[in-house]
Order: C-alpha cells, then sequence, then structure tokens
C-alpha cells in the first residue's frame, strides 16, 4: 500500500476520533470525598436503618389500589396497604422516578453516589465495576459514629464495593440466575439474625430479586420480630419515656435508651 | 426504607426509559411514631429517585457524598431538622458546583437561585419561614437537576462537524482513486439502499432480513450463469435459519431453539456429527499432507465438540503450535484463523460458516460491494444483533473440566484470551471475507466501502442525536461497525503476507 493511501486512511481515523469525541457523552468523574463535620444540633436519629431494595419494583405493584383488578401483579402487598392505612403517621409512600438507563447496576451507583449517568456507563452493565466517588457507604464507613453495615441479597453490591468492610455478609449470585428464589430465600433466612443484633449502629442492605409474595412476608417478618423483642423489653422498661434528643454522647446506654424509645411507642400502641 | 432500583415494562424488560420502567416506589416505616410530621395531603409526592442520597445520608447521620445532585426529601423529615437539612444539601452541592463550574457553565436563573440561597443559609437570613424556603430549594432544585441533565446529554457539534468533514474528504478522495475501477450503475444504486439502513430504526432492528433481500436481488441481477446464481441464492436462503430475533423485534419474531439451548438429545449429536464429517472434507481439502498441526488442531476441536474433557488443552498446545508454524509458512494462517473461528463458533454456527465457505468459493471474483454486504450479512446470520447485551460471552467460557496444570489456566483463564475469543466469535464474518478474498485490489475497495459506510453512519447518528432510540438502537450498531472496521483492518495487516 502506498503512501497516499496510508495517509487518507489516517485523516480518516483522526475525523472518526474528533466525531466519537464530540459525540459519545462522558461525565466528568470527580473522585473528592465529602469532609467536615455534621451540625452538631443534628441528632442521630436511627439506631438501624434496614434499606431494602426489590428489583424492578414497579410503582403500582407496592401502590394500594381501591378496587380488586383482575391483574395478577396489583394488589400483591396487602401488608403494605395495611400498613399505610392503620399507621398512616409512621408510614410514607412515594413515587420515585429513575434515570434511564434503568439497569440494575447504574440504578444502584445513582443509589449510593447521587450522581447522573452517560452512555458510556452503559457498557459496564454486566462487568461488575468498583465506584470510586463519594458514596454513602464510604460515608458510613468513615463517619465517628461506627455505624456497622451489613449486605444481603444481590452480589452486585460486592462488585461496586469490594472494599467496603461488611459486618455480615450473606450474598448469592444474581447475574446467572435461574430461579428468583435463591437469592431472596437466603436473605429471608438471615435477615431477622443481623436485625436483631442490635447492640450495635448499623445499615443493613437487603437487595431482593423481588418475588412479591416473599417482600409481603418479609415486612411482616420484619415487625413481628420488632414486636416480639419489644415485648420482652419493655418489661424491664416500662418507666421510661423521657426521649433524649441530642446526638452527642454514644455510650451504650444512651444509645440503648434510644432503641427502647421505639420499642416502647410500639408496646403501647399494641 | 424499601425501595425499587427502577420498574418493568409490561414484558418484564427493563434498562429504557419507558414510564413504567422508570417509575418506582419508596416506601418508608418507623417505629417512632412521632418523627414523620403529620400530613393532611393523600396525594402521593414525586421525587427523583437520586433525592434519595442527601435523605439517607440526613438519616444515617453522615456527610452527602460528594457528586451528589440530589435534594433533601423534606416531606419526611420532622418540622424543627428541615433548615438544617437543606442548608446542608446546599453547602454540599455548592462544593460541587465550585469543582466542576470550569467544564459547565451555569445557567443565569441558577446562579440567581444559588445567591438567594446563600443569603437565606449562610447569611442566616431569619425573616424566612420554612415554606418560602423550601420553595425556593425546589425550585432550584428543578433548576439544576434539568440543568445537569440536559448538559450530559449535549453534543460537542464544533468536534462533531470537524471529524465528519475531515473524515468526508478523506472518503471522497479514496474514491476518486477508485474510481474507474467500482464505480457503475449498480454499485451506485445498491450502495444507497445499502447505507438507507442507517437511517431508520426500523430497517436497523430489521437489518439482518434487509440484507438478506439486497444480497438476494444483487444475485438475481448479476450477469452469472443460472447455475451458479440458482445455488447461491439457495445457500444464501438456507443461511436465514441462523438469524436470531433482537428484543425490539420480540413479538414478530421467535429465536431457533436449536440454535440456542443446550441439550442433548440426538438431533444435537446429529449436528456434532455433520459438521464434524464437513469441515473434515474441507481441512482435507485445504491442508497439505505434511501439515500436521492443521490436522492435530482439527481433531481436538472435534473431540471438544464431542464434550471430551481433555480436548481444551490439547487445543490451546495446538494453536500454539500453529503460531510458531505460521513464522514459518505463511500460508498456514487461513487454516489456523479457521480453527479459532470454528472453535469459538460451535459446532452449531460452524455450519453457517460451511455456508459461508461455499458461497466464498462460487463468487470468488465479485463487486467488493457484494462481499461488504456479505460480510455484514454474516454477522446477522451467524447469530449476532449489534446489541451489547446479546454479545455472546459464552464463547469466553469454553467448559471442560480437565485436570489441567495450574500454569495452563492461568493462561486460558487470561482476560486476554477471553476477550480473543469474543472478538473472534462476534465478527466471525469479518474476519472471514479478509481471509477468503485473495486480490490486494478487492481488499482496498473493500476497506474503501466500509470507510464510507462509516462515514454515513456517523452522520445518520448525528442527525439522530435527539431520537429516543439513540442510545438503544442507533449507537450500539455505530459502535459495532467500528469494530467490525478495526477487526478488518487488522486482519487486513496480519493476512498481508500471503496475498498477491
Amino acid at each position: 500500500m502506498n503512501s497516499l493511501v496510508v495517509a487518507l486512511h489516517l485523516i480518516f481515523f483522526i475525523g472518526l476520533a474528533f466525531f466519537l469525541n464530540g459525540f459519545l457523552l462522558t461525565r466528568r468523574v470527580l473522585l473528592q470525598h465529602s469532609n467536615g463535620t455534621i451540625p452538631s444540633t443534628k441528632s442521630n436519629d436511627f439506631h438501624q436503618i434496614v434499606f431494602v431494595v426489590i428489583d424492578a419494583l414497579r410503582f403500582d405493584f407496592i401502590q394500594p389500589k381501591n378496587f380488586t383488578e383482575n391483574e395478577n401483579y396489583l394488589n400483591q402487598m396487602p401488608f403494605v396497604r395495611h400498613l399505610i392505612e392503620e399507621k398512616s403517621s409512621q408510614t410514607i409512600l412515594m413515587r420515585l422516578i429513575a434515570d434511564p438507563p434503568t439497569t440494575t447496576l447504574q440504578r444502584l451507583k445513582a443509589l449510593t453516589t447521587g450522581t447522573l449517568p452517560t452512555f458510556i456507563d452503559l457498557s459496564y452493565n454486566f462487568i461488575g465495576y468498583q465506584i470510586e466517588e463519594d458514596n454513602i457507604l464510604t460515608q458510613v464507613m468513615n463517619n465517628k459514629d461506627r455505624r456497622t453495615i451489613s449486605l444481603l441479597g444481590d452480589d452486585t453490591w460486592l462488585a461496586l464495593y469490594p472494599h467496603i468492610p461488611f459486618e455480615h455478609l450473606h450474598v448469592y449470585p444474581s447475574f446467572d440466575v435461574h430461579d428468583l428464589d435463591t437469592v431472596d430465600n437466603g436473605i429471608l433466612e438471615h435477615l431477622s439474625t443481623v436485625m436483631n443484633k442490635s447492640d450495635e449502629s448499623s445499615l443493613i442492605i437487603a437487595h431482593f430479586l423481588g418475588k412479591t409474595n416473599d417482600v409481603s412476608s418479609l415486612i411482616i417478618s420484619f415487625f413481628r420480630c420488632r414486636s416480639l423483642w419489644s415485648s420482652l423489653r419493655s418489661k424491664t422498661r416500662r418507666n421510661e419515656t423521657k426521649i433524649e434528643s441530642n446526638g452527642r454522647t454514644h455510650s451504650k446506654f444512651n444509645v440503648d435508651f434510644r432503641i427502647e424509645k421505639f420499642f416502647v411507642s410500639s408496646d403501647v400502641d399494641r | 426504607m424499601l425501595i425499587g432500583d427502577h420498574g418493568m415494562t409490561q414484558q418484564g424488560d427493563h434498562g429504557g426509559d419507558e414510564l413504567n420502567e422508570i417509575e418506582t416506589a419508596m416506601f418508608l416505616y418507623t417505629n417512632n411514631k412521632t418523627y414523620f410530621p403529620s400530613r393532611r395531603s393523600k396525594t402521593i409526592r414525586t421525587v427523583s429517585q437520586i433525592d434519595l442520597v442527601p435523605t439517607l445520608s440526613w438519616f444515617l447521620h453522615t456527610l452527602i457524598p460528594f457528586s451528589n445532585l440530589g435534594t433533601m426529601i423534606t416531606d419526611v423529615l420532622p418540622f424543627d431538622q428541615r433548615f438544617a437539612a437543606m442548608k446542608m444539601n446546599f453547602q454540599q452541592i455548592e462544593f460541587y458546583f465550585e469543582e466542576i463550574s470550569s467544564s459547565l457553565p451555569l445557567t443565569d436563573r441558577l446562579n440567581e437561585l444559588r445567591a438567594e440561597l446563600r443569603t437565606i443559609f449562610i447569611s442566616i437570613d431569619r425573616q424566612r419561614n420554612l415554606n418560602d424556603v423550601e420553595k425556593i430549594f425546589n425550585e432550584f432544585k428543578i433548576e439544576f437537576q434539568t440543568h445537569f441533565r440536559r448538559q450530559w446529554s449535549t453534543f460537542n457539534l464544533k468536534r462533531i462537524f470537524i471529524g465528519l468533514f475531515l473524515m468526508l474528504i478523506s472518503c471522497l478522495s479514496m474514491i476518486y482513486r477508485r474510481f474507474r475501477s467500482l464505480i457503475n450503475v449498480e454499485f451506485v444504486v445498491f450502495s444507497l439502499a445499502f447505507v438507507a439502513i442507517s437511517f431508520s430504526n426500523s430497517f436497523i432492528i430489521n437489518e439482518g432480513q434487509c440484507l438478506y433481500y439486497l444480497l438476494q436481488t444483487m444475485i438475481l441481477t448479476r450477469r452469472i450463469d443460472v447455475q451458479r446464481k440458482f445455488l447461491l441464492s439457495f445457500l444464501l436462503f438456507f443461511s436465514r435459519t441462523f438469524l436470531i430475533c433482537r428484543e425490539e423485534q420480540q413479538p414478530f419474531c421467535v429465536d431457533p431453539q436449536w440454535l440456542l439451548t443446550k441439550t442433548s438429545n440426538s438431533f444435537d449429536d446429529f449436528l456434532r456429527l455433520i459438521s464434524s464429517i464437513i469441515w473434515s472434507m474441507i481441512f482435507i481439502h485445504h491442508c497439505r499432507k505434511n501439515d500436521f498441526i492443521s490436522y492435530f488442531s482439527f481433531l481436538s476441536i472435534i473431540a471438544h465438540w464431542f464434550n471430551w474433557s481433555n480436548a481444551l488443552p490439547l487445543f490451546y498446545l495446538s494453536l500454539f503450535c500453529q503460531i510458531i508454524s505460521i513464522f514459518f509458512r505463511p500460508e498456514r494462517l487461513k487454516m489456523f484463523v479457521y480453527s479459532i473461528l470454528l472453535f469459538v463458533v460451535g459446532y452449531r454456527f460452524s455450519l453457517v460458516i460451511f455456508l459461508e465457505y461455499l458461497i466464498y468459493s462460487i463468487v470468488f471474483q465479485s463487486s467488493p460491494l457484494f462481499f461488504a454486504m456479505l460480510a455484514d450479512y454474516f454477522f446477522y446470520a451467524t447469530g449476532h444483533q449489534p446489541v451489547i447485551s446479546q454479545i455472546r460471552w459464552i464463547a469466553a467460557f469454553p467448559t471442560g473440566n480437565s485436570t489441567l496444570n495450574s500454569f495452563f489456566s492461568l493462561i486460558i483463564n487470561s482476560l486476554i484470551l477471553r476477550g480473543i475469543s469474543v472478538v473472534f466469535e462476534t465478527f466471525s464474518s469479518q474476519i472471514f471475507v479478509i481471509i477468503s478474498l485473495r486480490q490486494n485490489s478487492t481488499i482496498e475497495n473493500l476497506l474503501l466501502i466500509d470507510f464510507v459506510k462509516i462515514f454515513i453512519t456517523s452522520f445518520s447518528v448525528f442527525l439522530f442525536r435527539r431520537h429516543l432510540m439513540l442510545w438503544k438502537i442507533f449507537s450500539p450498531r455505530f459502535l459495532f461497525q467500528l469494530v467490525s472496521l478495526i477487526v478488518k483492518c487488522v486482519f487486513v495487516v496480519l493476512t498481508m503476507k500471503i496475498r498477491k
């Protein structure tokens, strides 16, 4: 091939490079982490937060409908409806709009970093990609409150966060699955044990693949185990009603006392 | 805190931007009866999914992540915490804006709102009541989230135009050089039809079939003898069974199950047998009597097809030997490539490669446009679609649990080898056309057609940059065409020695 042809090919590829640079959208990723202090007036309100992700949970699956429609995917979460109606001051249901691409990896990234995606992110859906931007899990890990993080369910989280020291870890492969049950049953097996370890301040992440019936029973089990434990505790501390609202001290007594506040109130509720 | 990561379409799919896919839920429950403020309204509020991030950070008593673009869902916070929460969120966003402002300009309205919120939060303007503050904060949220969503889907038009211009002049120069040998009425008509596919998403969705019709038309209108004409037509007709569907064709298109599912019934054994017999004949026909390495390679492939566990290491060993022998006899490259193709493609699709082989034997001398269309068509007829999620990754993981020593498995499990397997499997048709063509001039013209095709596709994706299906249909196809071109160029260089 003579040099003219090579030169022309080169010009073509340079042009292509310019085109791709202008066309393929990229987002400048900043690797800075937030640092500073939380205002001292802010209280540490929640000793245990259970963050349940249900894969592909469409809004109308959970939304209580006023009439029984004939579809087999509506009104399948009656316990949620019960909670919204009976305990309306303790529940909130909101509609969430996700940004496309609506694929699990991109959405989990958005849910933990708060960032918006671009096309280039699309190609990493099947290859796990460690998150380097500042995110909720890293902030919890570096926070002086020493809240532990536990993970159950979809192992995609591990691919995103390989360096987080999860206190309790029960993950299952999510990619080449042949059923929806294995992951979900695995979570349910371990969830109550993990939740009952309430001597530690914790964030428990449970990512279900999403058989709706199981999620209903999950919520039921969550509250059953709460009520059971509260009845045990209330026998010894029924008289404590004062609520401490500053979060400055983190001794075990105060932490226990704050959980008490929840249990006492739910016991009174029953 | 119960949330969905995304929704799903009525068919149960997700990935796109249909309302069903982006609408999900957030359900909060707390045992603390006095945490959530009392609400009179029964309407369900709608928020962005990323708004969860600062809100969850607030619940967790941690700092908000640096690059967060979500805003506090103040509705779920007690009244006495709302001001502090919004302030913390605003400060975090301000820090982020400072870092990103050099590469991403902000709108005037956005800067106005920022200034106003600065006086509220930082100068501690106690005169405003909570309601007003929340309203301004909400307006700020809408303004900046919209701005960023738009910014990150905005193209750099200057660079696009420079790129298109450079590609155009190089293509025109190349065409001018080869004008007489290339351009005739037939070429112009068929090439217009060929590139027209880029300009409609319906054509792209059915590109396999479009190319098939173009090819059959081209065959029937060519001035070749009738027997060859009908033979070609029939061979092409049989290749149709190997087309697979893409998501957008779903209700109307059914995948050929025998091709995709792993079964071990007698039909499967029959396929293995047929492939083995056919390719044995081809290998015998092509290999010289003393070319033991190629025979050895081929036998190990057959053993692998029949699930003999030790076939895998033997095959890799044979490939290694073949590479060495190519240094001494470059003409063995062709058999080497055939070996790799047969291995990665598998016994079922090896039948399509056989059809390709027959077709190329019949039309050994033809218009380069015909070869270009054949190469593109067989991408579809080897069971592919230009969709990233339909890349056959399984080619990188050949099954075979034999007792390998650790050194061998280190090589076999390496990312490079896996990547090469997937490239070979996906672009087998492009590789096949390059090694089957004999004349340099045809190859040059083939590459020229590819360059023109890429230019036209670039132009079409630029034209459709605001099309709903841009990232789902047009751009993935564009990326596949780019990789096809690169693969072709690499193989042209590799096979330079064996061509006249």
